[in-house]
């Protein structure tokens, strides 16, 4: 028998031979369910502790004292809460699982965004850095992907200002510094 | 406080479509594709020639009064928005047919960010300030996949909210791994009530979907009787309290909720001592001011307590978390109602489009600390201890 199976069993047994108080508690059967589910994901111990020794406490199958100890309170929305004052009565069966959100199965997977091509046309290139002179403050002339001379005349004043090599050109240290990425 | 949507006039917007709004420096920068993006024309210097720029495949445009668009132009034409705030460059943005709406997804100047992923919920919290409803809105899966892809990869955290966000089921872990994938140094904040964990196999799907995952579950008792009432859903702390364990099972991170309305504030000792002793593996606790919108205006007399009523309660119950090795933080509540030795753990939570100060913060010198308060905040639910500190 697996040790899952030996623990189910000695805790049914536990249950079955306790002195429980007929009325009112959930049938085994409910109890047993709930119990095989904690088991889950317990620990079997190779020697399951205090085997074979008497009970000291007449309730230790039960795993199902955190149900709801619903007469207490109205579920009509806005009714007053008041704390318990004694101990309750028997726990609700549990609520049935909420189905599964059926995503629809012919769904196709988002398409992916199209991927930018690999390595812009330099036109490309050139508008992104008159771009980024014209978000700088610097007046490149327009934004057509065409290295004129008042984007060169731009491109002087920017590397002139940071401290680069002043070609009027689309150097790679020019191009990293305006964040301009360059395949 | 800036709202999430605004209006605009839209012409050739023929489909739904998730955009991400591109400034100058955006374009410079080439991060996403021209195809999923809109061309900010309200960045460029007035009387810029944009010929050029508004040749290439742009999914569409924003427009100022001046634009002149080539005639070949065939992408949507955005214009005129009522609040220009709201829709600025690095936004994604959504657009449908038929509608006036322009709804901003993801604002890379705010704060904190949230895909809100449904409006189903399987709890009806009595305090709920996101009322659920029974839609069928799973036409916004997709759309959380492509506003994921549009998202600046530099985000720090993304929060997943709703609604239940478990319902969307395998979804729900497609998602995580698609922002591992797409945003791998974004973390993830998840809000869920847990109860769908109690499946183990819906647990499992988690398991290394994502690295830096948080999942944050509200617990408002320590009693089934008490959460049970708040959530008005019968079964559910039995539900969340196993959830809370298989997820720790799977080696999740999990945060608890708080939400200091009135019964959980009147046993929040006890609360605090049930989540230390029964759940120390949790990584934060976080407890949070009552907003004063939705179900709670329904439901002022069951939830309402004046903050001054529980703030000795919340001292002791931060104090037991600390003893007990749990870290909590406090959201939403201003300084001015709390004890001074709460201070250092108060957070300004509130997401600032719908958050705002009152006229008593006029003159208080840690205002710039303090989380204020809600938008929805009225007289009536206004403590009786809000003054300016000064000095």
């Amino acid at each position: 028998m697996t040790p899952l199976k030996q623990m189910i069993q000695i805790a049914l047994g536990s249950l079955a031979g306790a002195n429980l108080p007929d009325e009112g508690l959930p049938s085994p059967s409910l109890l047993a369910q709930n119990l095989s589910k904690d088991l889950v994901g317990a620990i079997a111990l190779k020697n399951p502790l205090n085997q074979g020794l008497p009970d000291l406490l007449a309730t230790h199958g039960s795993h199902s004292s955190h149900s709801s100890h619903s007469s207490h309170y109205s579920s009509s929305g806005g009714g007053s809460y008041y704390p318990p004052s004694a101990p309750s009565p028997p726990p609700a069966p549990r609520a049935a699982p909420t189905p599964d959100y059926i995503v629809p199965s012919t769904a196709p997977a988002p398409k992916p965004a199209p991927k930018k091509p690999k390595g812009d046309s330099l036109k490309m290139i050139i508008m992104r850095v008159q771009a980024a002179l014209f978000s700088q403050g610097y007046d490149p002339g327009a934004i057509d992907g065409v290295l004129s001379e008042s984007t060169k005349s731009a491109l002087i004043e920017y590397q002139t200002k940071n401290g680069l090599q002043v070609t009027g050109t689309l150097t790679t240290e020019t191009l990293t510094a305006l964040n301009v990425p360059l395949q | 406080m800036l709202p999430l949507r605004t209006t605009a006039t839209i012409h050739r917007g023929l489909s739904p479509q998730v955009l991400k709004v591109c400034g100058l420096s955006d374009f410079a920068t080439g991060h996403f594709p021209i195809q999923r993006q809109v061309f900010d024309t309200r960045s460029c210097p007035a009387g810029a020639d944009l010929s050029e720029l508004l040749s290439e495949p742009w999914a569409g445009a924003i427009l100022t009064d001046n634009t002149r668009i080539p005639k070949r132009f065939q992408g949507v034409l955005i214009q005129d928005f009522s609040d220009d705030n709201v829709i600025q460059p690095g936004d994604v943005i959504r657009i449908a047919p038929n509608t006036s709406y322009v709804q901003n997804l993801y604002r890379r100047s705010a704060k904190s960010n949230s895909l809100f992923v449904t409006e189903r919920c399987n709890n009806f919290c009595v305090m709920c300030s996101q009322p659920p409803r029974e839609v069928s809105d799973d036409w916004r899966v997709p759309e959380l996949f492509q506003t994921v892809d549009l998202i600046d990869p530099s985000l720090e955290w993304l929060g997943v909210t709703g609604g239940e966000p478990t319902l969307l089921g395998k979804a729900l872990a497609n998602l995580a791994s698609h922002c591992q994938t797409t945003l791998p140094n974004t973390g993830l904040h998840v809000l869920t009530n847990g109860r769908r964990f109690t499946d183990s196999t819906f647990a499992n799907l988690f398991i290394d979907s994502h690295k830096t995952l948080t999942w944050a579950v509200p617990l408002y008792g320590d009693t089934a009787g008490l959460h049970d009432f708040v959530v008005q859903s019968k079964g559910a702390f039995a539900d969340t309290v196993r959830g809370l364990y298989n997820l720790h099972r799977v080696g999740q991170k999990i945060e608890i909720r708080i939400v200091l309305q009135r019964p959980t504030a009147e046993r929040l000792i006890e609360l605090a001592e049930f989540i230390a002793s029964s759940f120390p593996f949790v990584c934060h606790v976080a407890l949070m001011g009552l907003e004063p919108t939705g179900f709670a205006l329904a439901n002022r007399n069951a939830v309402w307590i004046d903050p001054a009523d529980y703030a000795d309660r919340l001292l002791e119950a931060v104090e037991r978390l600390h003893t007990s090795g749990l870290s909590s933080s406090i959201y939403n509540l201003p300084l001015c109602v709390l004890p001074k030795e709460l201070w250092h753990f108060a957070r300004r939570s509130i997401s600032d489009w719908k958050q705002r100060y009152l006229p008593e913060c006029e003159l208080c010198i840690v205002r710039d600390q303090c989380a204020g308060f809600f938008a929805s905040h009225t007289a009536d639910w206004q403590s009786r201890n809000i003054h300016a500190i000064q000095a």
